[in-house]
């Protein structure tokens, strides 16, 4: 079910109602049957998978817990090889095979045939709930967390709709405690939540998904595009994947916000980073910050020697492009990353005092910064590595001639027109006065009831009259 | 102050807004499309009685003049052609005439290859949210999945189904502007598709498909042939002219969508005429493209199309 659609306008508040008028022992029960529905919308069938894990991990905690010495070490392994299996299998399985045939194909051997690939849809949000299960069983093997005994609140810790397809990726020990508080009904924090939501879904329906218009354009055709159009679609598409994520994000916080829980922020206006580093802990903040607990600290952190440091930080951001898709244009898009934080951290340990710091150079590193970004996403947007680097030579080619701000025009199935454009522009500005102004839980005018009460209804209004309503799915999704 | 007032008023002042945006953008929308608006009027508002109907695509809507029929057979004539339209949105045009108007002696429908696919089910919806009190469309939109009761509740909400081109119109409608050019002229619900003669870059933009034969589609086709047989309306089916079928050539399984529909008429004993044979469909600068006839090429098949229906009508 997706954020943006019909159903979940019916869905939501039904929820919500019942959560609060069922007396708090059965709540759990709800939301946990509430969560199995939003989940089975996408297909029913892949909810046995979220039950197996959910089932591995939930005794393999218990396990980790009751033992000592080496064998906790092998509840633990268990359950990643049972987490990580599942992602091997659902997500990668069909990159690996293509690899092999490759290899064999180059090889000469199995010239004729090629090793079967699986015909199977990755399950929705995959990446996201096994990395929220694994989370559970490391901290209780690392000792921060106690075992969950009671498998109902353990199955919604991973299952807890708002945030089980696209995250946030939260941790034990932040949301297990909140599915067992009774949370009364508080209109104020009803309305922070209905706020929220109501800024999410202006950035998915309003912004996103209407530059998506443009983006999917260009990126359906790279070759019949300059450097103009080009450059303007990477610019888009930063934008979109922005807007499109962050989006689902605050509503997945308004939504849980709505019922008393807090989740974790996973965005903090990513663009207005002055530099790489700044924009990873600004960017997918649940995420970064699970790379940087469970694999960066892992293999050493920077308590290693600085050249160790840096390879590490490859290492993280290789896994973190791979864990975006199982694609080379992802790995492509996490090495160009790893590679600017380290070549910025090397500019940092040379010059103390880097230029970029100086505060009256901001507005420039932020649109550096930003540049690089939108740079580094062409290969996360582009179909093939090809793709992705003709558009990247192109760009840097600087020929605007053959640069056309009206993309196609034929009949009424253009929309990709200057109306778009407009109405795309006025929006970003409006994102960008918002993104300066606001606070990220949207809450600056709560002291000013007028202002609160005419920005919420200006952006209602926007939603309504501008937004593009085709149940577009969330980017992230296929995640 | 009360939060509770907060959501009221945001909420409050958002509906008022929304209410005039959408009466606003609505006139502008039906000053933009009001060759198309008038035509559905007509279709589902009045009562006036035809002898012989057109119904189709904009291949019917630009090559059929109605007043060039009426002037060859003697009848009164509409054409109630749509653009764009497939299956559904025909039977919804062909029902929602019968329910008001008198039966006609004849329906001529013209069905195109791509007519019984899904592709496009309603090429331009946004116009028929203007009649949804009508009872056929309201029936036909709600059950392709269009939310035609909350668009009925909350009239502001069909701001919600307009897309960007939509809403250019309207803005353009409002300035004066219409979606007629230059050289169109309407008449009966005909539309006149300009003086321009085939350009030959054309096959740059045609490109090799297969449509799908939907049998919901078929269905449609054959309910819509049992309503005409109750009615006792004549049924004439028509492939529309082309130039020189070259439509067709870029169409795979155009033989099979033929000889199905081709096969209906037979079963049926019904007239297939197809108008892609016309010793006309050589001469270039009756079309303004593959698949549509300019204001001298509809004038040559309203002539004689006019003269085969008065033949079929005196014998």
């Amino acid at each position: 079910m997706l954020f943006n659609s019909s159903e979940f306008l019916l869905f939501f508040p039904l929820v919500t109602i019942i959560y609060f008028l069922l007396p708090h022992k059965f709540r759990w029960i709800h939301l946990l049957i509430a969560s199995c529905i939003f989940y089975m919308a996408f297909i029913p069938v892949y909810i046995l998978i979220l039950l197996f894990t959910i089932v591995v991990d939930y005794f393999a905690g218990i396990w980790i817990a009751n033992s000592v010495g080496k064998r906790r070490k092998w509840f633990l392994v268990l359950s990643l090889i049972a987490n990580i299996g599942i992602l091997a299998v659902f997500k990668y399985y069909n990159f690996f095979i293509e690899n092999v045939n490759v290899i064999l194909h180059y090889l000469g051997i199995h010239a004729n045939s090629e090793l079967p690939y699986l015909s199977i849809i990755l399950p929705i949000g995959l990446s996201f709930h096994t990395f929220q299960a694994m989370s559970y069983t490391i901290e209780v093997y690392r000792g921060n967390q106690k075992p969950e005994k009671h498998f109902g609140i353990y199955a919604l810790y991973v299952m807890f709709y708002p945030q089980l397809v696209a995250g946030p990726i939260e941790r034990p020990q932040h949301l297990l405690p909140q599915l067992r508080e009774k949370h009364q009904f508080d209109i104020d924090r009803v309305y922070a939540g209905l706020r929220l939501m109501l800024w999410g879904l202006f950035k998915k329906v309003v912004i996103a998904d209407r530059l998506a218009l443009y983006v999917n354009e260009v990126y359906g055709n790279v070759h019949g595009y300059g450097s103009g159009n080009l450059l303007i679609a990477a610019f888009f598409f930063a934008i979109q994947i922005y807007c499109d994520f962050s989006g689902y994000s605050d509503m997945a916080l308004g939504a849980a916000r709505v019922m008393g829980f807090r989740l974790m922020i996973n965005f903090n206006r990513p663009y207005f980073s002055k530099n790489i580093r700044e924009f990873w802990q600004r960017w997918h903040i649940s995420l970064s910050s699970w790379f940087r607990d469970y694999l960066y600290k892992s293999l050493g952190g920077n308590r290693i020697s600085t050249f160790r440091t840096y390879i590490n930080i490859l290492i993280v951001f290789l896994i973190s492009g791979f864990w975006h898709g199982a694609n080379y244009t992802f790995i492509v898009w996490g090495a160009i990353h790893g590679i600017l934080v380290i070549a910025y951290m090397l500019s940092r340990k040379y010059n103390k005092t880097s230029v970029f710091d100086k505060r009256f150079l901001d507005v420039p590193s932020i649109l550096f910064t930003f540049f690089l970004v939108s740079i580094a996403f062409v290969f996360f947007r582009a179909n093939t590595l090809h793709d992705a680097l003709y558009v990247v030579s192109t760009i840097f080619n600087f020929d605007f001639s053959q640069f056309t701000l009206m993309l196609k025009d034929v009949g009424n199935r253009v929309e990709v027109g200057k109306t778009s454009l407009a109405i795309g522009l006025f929006s970003i500005v409006l994102l960008l006065i918002n993104d300066s102004y606001q606070k990220i839980d949207q809450s600056a005018f709560d002291k000013k009831p007028v202002a609160d009460i005419l920005y919420n209804a200006l952006i209602l209004f926007l939603v309504v009259s501008f937004g593009v309503f085709k149940n577009t799915n969330f980017i992230y999704f296929q995640f | 102050m009360n939060t509770y007032y907060k959501i009221l008023f945001s909420l409050s002042i958002a509906s008022i807004g929304l209410f005039f945006t959408e009466k606003i953008v609505s006139k502008g929308a039906k000053k933009f499309h009001a060759h198309s608006y008038q035509k559905l009027q007509t279709i589902f508002d009045s009562n006036n009685y035809y002898d012989i109907v057109f119904i189709g695509s904009s291949r019917t809507h630009n090559s059929i003049n109605p007043r060039i029929i009426d002037s060859v057979t003697g009848f009164s004539t509409f054409n109630a052609a749509i653009d764009g339209a497939g299956l559904p949105e025909l039977k919804m045009i062909f029902e929602g005439y019968l329910l008001k108007h008198p039966a006609p002696k004849k329906i001529v429908l013209t069905l195109d290859a791509d007519a019984f696919d899904d592709i496009y089910k309603f090429y331009n919806h946004n116009l028929y949210l203007f009649f949804l009190k009508h009872k056929v469309v309201d029936t036909t939109l709600s059950g392709n999945g269009f939310p035609a009761l909350r668009h009925k509740m909350f009239p502001f909400l069909r701001l919600t189904e307009m897309n960007d081109f939509a809403r250019r119109n309207a803005i353009a409608g409002l300035s004066g502007q219409d979606e007629l050019h230059e050289q169109n002229c309407q008449d009966k619900g005909y539309l006149a598709n300009g003086n321009t003669c085939i350009y030959p870059e054309l096959d740059a933009i045609y490109e090799n498909e297969n449509y799908r034969i939907d049998p919901k589609s078929v269905a449609m086709l054959n309910s819509m042939i049992i309503t005409c047989k109750e009615k006792k309306i004549e049924l004439i089916l028509t492939y529309a002219p082309e130039y020189n079928y070259r439509l067709q050539g870029y169409i795979g399984n155009f033989n099979q969508i033929i000889s199905m529909v081709d096969s209906t008429a037979v079963k049926n004993r019904l007239v297939f005429f197809r108008e892609d044979r016309l010793e006309m469909c050589r001469e270039k600068c009756f079309f303004a493209n593959y698949g549509h006839l300019n204001t001298a090429g509809a004038t040559e098949y309203s002539l004689l199309l006019g003269r085969r229906l008065k033949d079929s009508i005196l014998q």
